[in-house]
């Protein structure tokens, strides 16, 4: 187990710099300045000036090295679109919302999405099962955009139960928390019920049952634990996704989160920024598909990591 | 033990009462906006925006809308020496600065030095090119700073010399060459603008923000006109979704807000919220440029004609929708060299004499005619009108139009290279006069290079840069646009915006085509 820890850390390092190479091409294979604004391009000479500001004015190589030398020491460098404040800056300011937010939208999606796939599964074809698919297919395809607005207009407007929005109170993280986490209870929710669907057919299940094991016994030791497998596989994922911020749901509630800069910083060529967040976000998914691949063994002890190739 | 219980709950009673009876002789007042920008931009050198920092730092001149001039700020008085090149400021005397300083001369003259030093990188600085030595100090060409045209006479007189005369100059330092406290910057570098270590010279100063979130200004009380200033605390809510702001201001948790397009009919249809509604003008025009570096844009009647064929009062009666005004001119209303419908300039909406123009270019009914791209920066409304405009070029002149959305970034560089045939653009006024749209977009020397070039348009901008007499620059600014938009028909204006808010009835906001965050002229009722 420690070794398997200890080898799949180490594996991180290629894959980050693979990552942050690409990242870095891509980036600067596409046209645009980072200055000029959508009105008017700049004066040349104006442009110069920020260029040789920001190091833009060297070679790609050179601009390469000068970011990883920096990163490496945890530098990870300015942002050209708030001059005061560098990446690092964003991230420890915009991070912890996003975070909070994230954990409490999967918590939405993990405490709603399995009891209902599971539900549906041992009532199937029933019409709970058929309410709670109906629910899920809703919850799949009304998007967050259109989600947020409604219950800002029914619950904050309409009936006064919560603030409209911003971000500090318990109260303001309740409807981000659903806007976001709703979607993804139903995607559980169908994944859950269909990997039940699977595990409760299967003979070892009957055995249990003829052993005279109470039906409880029965869905959550023994059905349950099996079925959970795959949820746990897309749960890695979707814990990265979730932590990192929504641009979505954040720009709906004004929560100072980290979501827009994924987006705002490629469409406004904040070559930092792209870096960080890219980066951020590729040390997320490498460590919970990590904690993923750790927790199989607690589920199912059949699976033995220190075998695996 | 009993007995104190009665005693307890008086005494906790009033030490509660204590702050409310002390609060009830002064009376704070509060206000409460949101931003669409982040707050954290704050130094007024390295940015474009100003809505927090030119309520902190006060720039020499101010610009007063309602009477279109220049008035009074950090110089209490100013002199033009005849030959119309030397600018002298008398900087206010018995005036502080936050920490107790006196502001001086030093502190202006530090902040145009810091705009034209090309390590700042200060993204405005050709805006003061027309300062002797300015342009050649930004571009590296000399570091010696002291030959700037900026001179400190002595604690309270400032000199600025330009290049040649400018009547356009002094209403654009309105909002540029805010008062800057150098002894800050060195002692906390890049940090001076944090809440801890501001020091202002304005209206405000910033006591709190928090990046993405808010940013909390108070009265300050050593500005030299704080008695005037009504609203004691400004709290800054950065929300970036529109709608969102609107729904905090149905709350009551804003006290103004500005309208988005999709929510302008239930808003005027709302018997509570149509009361609080206010439509205005904003001083940004809405135009479409035409590449002339290709046919058939090369030929100058196709272009009238593509003009004569835009219904622009429908753009603005069935799209935009939100009060906005045909415009047949480039420089909006309430800026220097606007002129006046009464002039007649531009080309009206008149499809018969489209038809009868494309005709004589030797397209008739569109025949022959290649194919036109019309690209727009991705957006709902460009997209909407761009779908109109199209579809009145293929109705009236037979023309094939492609529209092309393009992504933001790279959007004003490749259209302004000639990537297109016609493209969407749109100017804000930074100072109100003709020139920062004349003189900073269409001549030769500045204009993208695929729109028209035209040397007595040239000329006239240059002469009307200089020319001293009100009338013959409004006579000049006549003729160039009648050059531009008619003779040429380089460029399509369509429309000039128009601001769509929700007001408090407590609030009274001075509100202006322009900027609209002159927080100190704002006053609220208790």
């Amino acid at each position: 187990m420690i070794t398997f820890i200890f080898r799949r850390t180490l594996a991180i390092i290629p894959v980050l710099i693979v990552i942050s190479l690409i990242t870095f091409l891509l980036m600067h294979a596409v046209p645009g300045s980072p200055f000029a604004t959508e009105d008017k391009p700049l004066p040349p000479q104006i442009q110069e000036n920020l260029e040789a500001y920001y190091y833009l004015d060297e070679t790609l190589v050179q601009q390469y090295l000068r970011y990883m030398g920096n990163a490496l020491r945890g530098d990870l460098g300015p942002s050209y679109m708030q001059r005061t404040r560098t990446v690092n800056d964003i991230i420890r300011d915009h991070l912890p919302p996003s975070f909070v937010l994230g954990m409490l939208a999967l918590f939405v999606a993990i405490i709603l999405g399995i009891p209902i796939g599971v539900i549906s599964a041992l009532r199937q074809n029933t019409w709970i099962d058929y309410l709670a698919m109906f629910l899920a297919i809703a919850g799949v395809s009304v998007p967050a955009m259109t989600l947020g607005p409604l219950l800002i207009w029914g619950v904050a407007l309409e009936l006064h139960l919560l603030p409209v929005a911003r971000w500090g109170t318990w109260q303001q993280a309740i409807l981000p928390a659903l806007t976001l986490g709703l979607g993804h209870a139903a995607v559980i929710a169908r994944l859950t019920r269909a990997s039940m669907l699977q595990v409760i057919h299967e003979d070892y299940i009957r055995t249990a049952h003829s052993k005279g094991l109470s039906e409880r016994r029965v869905v959550i030791k023994h059905a349950l634990r099996n079925a959970l497998i795959p949820v746990v596989t897309v749960l890695g994922p979707l814990f990265a996704a979730l932590v990192t911020g929504s641009m979505v749901v954040e720009q709906i509630f004004a929560i100072p989160g980290l979501g827009r800069y994924f987006i705002d910083s490629v469409s406004s060529r904040d070559y930092p920024v792209i870096m960080g967040t890219t980066l951020l976000f590729s040390v997320m998914l490498v460590v919970s598909n990590l904690a993923v691949d750790l927790s199989y063994t607690f589920i199912d002890p059949r699976i033995r990591l220190d075998q695996a190739k | 033990m009993i007995g104190s219980r009665p005693l307890v709950r008086i005494l906790s009673i009033s030490m509660m009462l204590i702050p409310l009876l002390l609060g009830t002789g002064m009376a704070q007042k509060t206000l409460n906006v949101s931003l669409s920008q982040d707050p954290y931009i704050i130094d007024p050198t390295a940015n474009w925006l100003y809505d927090v920092p030119a309520n902190m730092f006060v720039t020499l001149v101010g610009y007063d809308f309602e009477t279109s001039t220049v008035s009074p700020a950090g110089a209490d008085s100013w002199s033009v020496s005849d030959d119309g090149t030397t600018y002298t400021f008398h900087i206010r005397e018995g005036w502080n600065w936050s920490d107790g300083k006196p502001v001086t001369a030093e502190d202006y003259a530090f902040a145009f030095e810091r705009i034209v030093d090309p390590a700042t990188a200060a993204p405005m600085a050709y805006r003061l090119y027309i300062i002797e030595g300015a342009q050649a100090l930004n571009q590296g060409e000399t570091t010696d700073m002291s030959t700037l045209g900026v001179k400190v006479i002595d604690s309270q007189t400032l000199e600025i010399k330009l290049v040649s005369p400018a009547s356009w100059f002094l209403s654009s330092l309105g909002s540029i060459g805010h008062a800057i406290p150098k002894w800050t910057l060195e002692t906390h570098g890049d940090d001076w603008t944090l809440p801890e270590n501001v020091v202002v010279n304005g209206p405000y100063t910033l006591t709190q923000i928090e990046a993405e979130d808010l940013a909390v200004l108070e009265k300050n009380p050593s500005y030299f006109a704080a008695d005037s200033v009504d609203i004691d605390t400004i709290n800054l809510y950065v929300v970036k979704e529109e709608s969102t702001a609107l729904a905090l201001f149905e709350d009551g948790d804003l006290d103004i807000v500005s309208v988005p397009a999709t929510d302008l009919d239930r808003v005027k249809n709302d018997p509570m919220l149509s009361a609080e509604f206010y439509n205005g003008p904003k001083n940004i025009i809405y135009y479409y440029d035409f590449n002339v570096l290709q046919p058939p844009f090369d030929n100058v009647k196709v272009r009238q004609a593509f003009v004569a064929a835009v219904d622009k009062q429908s753009i603005v009666d069935f799209i935009t929708k939100g009060g906005e005004v045909v415009a047949p001119t480039l420089t909006p209303p309430g800026s220097v060299g606007h002129v006046p419908a009464s002039a007649g300039i531009g080309i009206p909406f008149d499809p018969e004499h489209a038809k009868a123009l494309l005709a004589e270019a030797g397209y008739p009914g569109g025949e022959g005619l290649p194919p036109i791209t019309l690209a727009f920066n991705s957006s709902e409304t460009h997209s909407r009108i761009a779908q109109a405009v199209q579809q009145m070029w293929q109705q009236t002149l037979g023309a094939s139009v492609e529209l092309q959305p393009v992504e933001g970034r790279a959007y004003s560089q490749i259209a302004a290279e000639g990537a297109f045939n016609v493209w969407r653009m749109g100017w804000g006024m930074d100072y109100p006069d003709a020139n920062n749209i004349h003189g900073e977009l269409f001549t030769s020397e500045v204009g993208a290079p695929a729109i028209v070039r035209n040397a007595q348009y040239d000329s006239l901008v240059a002469e009307a840069a200089v020319e001293q007499d009100p009338a013959r620059r409004l006579e000049m600014y006549t003729e160039a646009e009648k050059i531009l938009v008619q003779d040429e028909a380089g460029v399509m204006p369509i429309y000039w915006s128009a601001e769509n808010l929700l007001i408090k009835p407590y609030l009274k906001p001075v509100l202006s085509g322009s900027f609209n965050r002159e927080f100190w002229k704002w006053t609220l009722e208790n």
